[in-house]
Parts: structure tokens; sequence; C-alpha cells
């Protein structure tokens, strides 16, 4: 560790001694690597998190953006006041307005895959 | 002797596990429906896409409406703490939730890939291993069905639960309001 340190020491000290130009390019260096690794960073976080398939902003998907629900405002619900009779109810209200949003959607239990939608004999 | 039968094991063994699931799936389909398997291809691929797509808008539809509501169940699991009120089996429920939403979130990568994967299978020359992956990609896609159907049940248990606390609450503000002078 001690090693490490005072390699790091060493070359900050080298680093100051560099001026001009040279200072320059070594900071637009530094950057361009960092943004570079950020970039890396986040496009495999895309990839392996799965967010690329749901990613309907790619280009090809203007219908489906179309498709795309607009949601009503999610209402903040305070977190510090009492608990009262009102605020419950207001809860309970919310909480029914969005499980009954989700029954809009088809929650992947139609038949879409079955063999009478796509018109094939049985097995 | 027992050469012969160790080496007739070891050719047994080897048979069974090479013999790949399309091999065997394909004695059990039907010749009619490999035929019709080929003959519609055009149409299933351009089915399949359309899903796909119809798809990727429902999840992301759905996936924002268990977020708004994950958010809601915490902000209420937030007052009841600030208020010293005993909030676990409120906790208990949404960590369910989440878990569940989680594994809905899991299922649909794997069924998305499954797809992507069935759509890339040229059915005209080889329907067989077409349908055996429809029947993976199918059953896939009843696992996420079933995770919404858990998701709803909890959320109606949460329902209730808050429904029972404002009873006791109702019923303790009145006991309160008939001892007051």
């Amino acid at each position: 560790m001690k090693a490490v340190t005072a390699k790091m020491r060493a070359l900050l000290r080298h680093v100051n001694h560099i001026t001009g130009e040279k200072r320059l390019n070594l900071a637009l260096g530094i950057a361009i690597t960092a943004a570079l690794v950020l970039v890396s960073i986040s496009m495999v976080m895309y990839q392996v998190t799965g967010y690329n398939k749901l990613d309907l902003s790619r280009p090809g998907f203007e219908k489906e953006r179309q498709d795309l629900a607009k949601a009503a405002p999610q209402k903040t619900y305070d977190t510090n006041s009492p608990i009262t009779l009102e605020s419950l109810d207001e809860f309970l209200t919310e909480l029914a307005t969005r499980s009954n949003d989700l029954k809009i959607y088809s929650r992947f239990g139609d038949n879409s895959l079955g063999d009478e939608e796509l018109g094939l004999p049985p097995r | 002797m027992k050469r012969f039968l160790f080496g007739f094991s070891i050719i047994l063994l080897s048979a069974v596990v090479l013999a790949s699931p399309s091999v065997l799936a394909q004695e059990a389909i039907s010749p009619a429906r490999l035929m019709a398997i080929s003959a519609k291809c055009d149409d299933l691929h351009f089915t399949l896409q359309k899903l796909q797509r119809s798809d990727a808008v429902s999840r992301t539809n759905m996936g924002r409406e268990y977020e708004n509501i994950l958010d809601q169940l915490k902000a209420l699991s937030d007052r009841l703490e600030n208020n010293k009120i005993n909030n676990a089996q409120f906790d208990a429920l949404r960590e369910e939730l989440k878990s569940t939403i989680d594994a809905f979130r899991a299922a649909y990568i794997e069924y998305d890939n499954t797809l992507t994967s069935l759509r890339q299978i040229d059915c005209k020359t080889k329907p067989a291993d077409f349908d055996l992956a429809l029947q993976r990609t199918h059953g896939l896609r009843a696992t996420i069905h079933a995770q919404t159907v858990t998701a709803e049940g909890i959320i109606a248990r949460y329902r209730e639960e808050v429904q029972k606390f404002r009873g006791e609450l109702e019923r303790l503000n009145k006991a309160a309001q008939a001892v007051k002078p």
C-alpha cells in the first residue's frame, strides 16, 4: 500500500512539472479516456440489464412510441403528516386507480402464441 | 464380458446425451403441423415480429405502473414509520411485490431473448426446431403472465391490509371521541 502511495505521489510530482501545451494534452487525454470508460460501462449495463429491449426510442419504433400510455402524473404522497382516515382514503383511491390501469394492458395473458391464434394444427 | 458391458453402457449413455431435444421432439410433432409451419412461415415471422413489438409496449407500460405503485407503497410505509406506527406487515408485502416485479422483469428478458431466437429460425427448412422454440416461448410468455397475476394478488392483499388498518383507526377515533367529556 505504501509503495502504491509513493508511486502515486511520484506520478503527481511528475505531472506537476509538465507545463503548457503538454499539460493541456494530458488533461484532454485523461478526460477522453474517462468519458470512454464511463460510456463503455453504461453500454454494458444497457445490454446486460435488458433495457435495450425496452428502449422504444430506437429508430423504427415510431408506432410503438405512440402506443405508449400517457400515464397520469404520479401523485406525491405526503410522508410526514399524521395518519388520518382521509389520508388513507386518498392512498386507497390512488392505489385502486393504478391497479385498474394495470388491467388495461394485455398482461401477457392472451393466447397470442397458441395454435389457434397462429393457425396451426395441433401437435 | 465386463469390458463389453462397460463399453456398451458408455455407447448407450452417449446416445442418450447426444440425442438432442429437437430430434426427440420431431417424433412428437405431426407431419400436418410441420407442413403448416413451413407453408405459413412468412406469416408466422410477421406475426411474431408484431407480437414482439406490442409486447415491448406492454412491458414498458406495466413496468412504469409497477414503479409508480412501489413508490406509493414506500411513501405510505415512510409515513407510518414517521408516525411511529408498526409498518412491518406493509413492508413485508412491499418486499414481496418488489421480488415479484423483479421476477417479472427477468422473465420478460428471457422471453424476449427466446422470441428473438425463434424469429431467427428458418421455419421453411427447420419446422421442427421452430416448433420446439415456439413451445418454449409460449411457456415463457405464460410465466410472465403468472408473475403479473401474483403481483395483482399482492397488491390486493396490501389494499386489504390498509382497509383493515383504516377500520381499526376509525374504531379508535370513535372510542376517543366517546371518552371526551
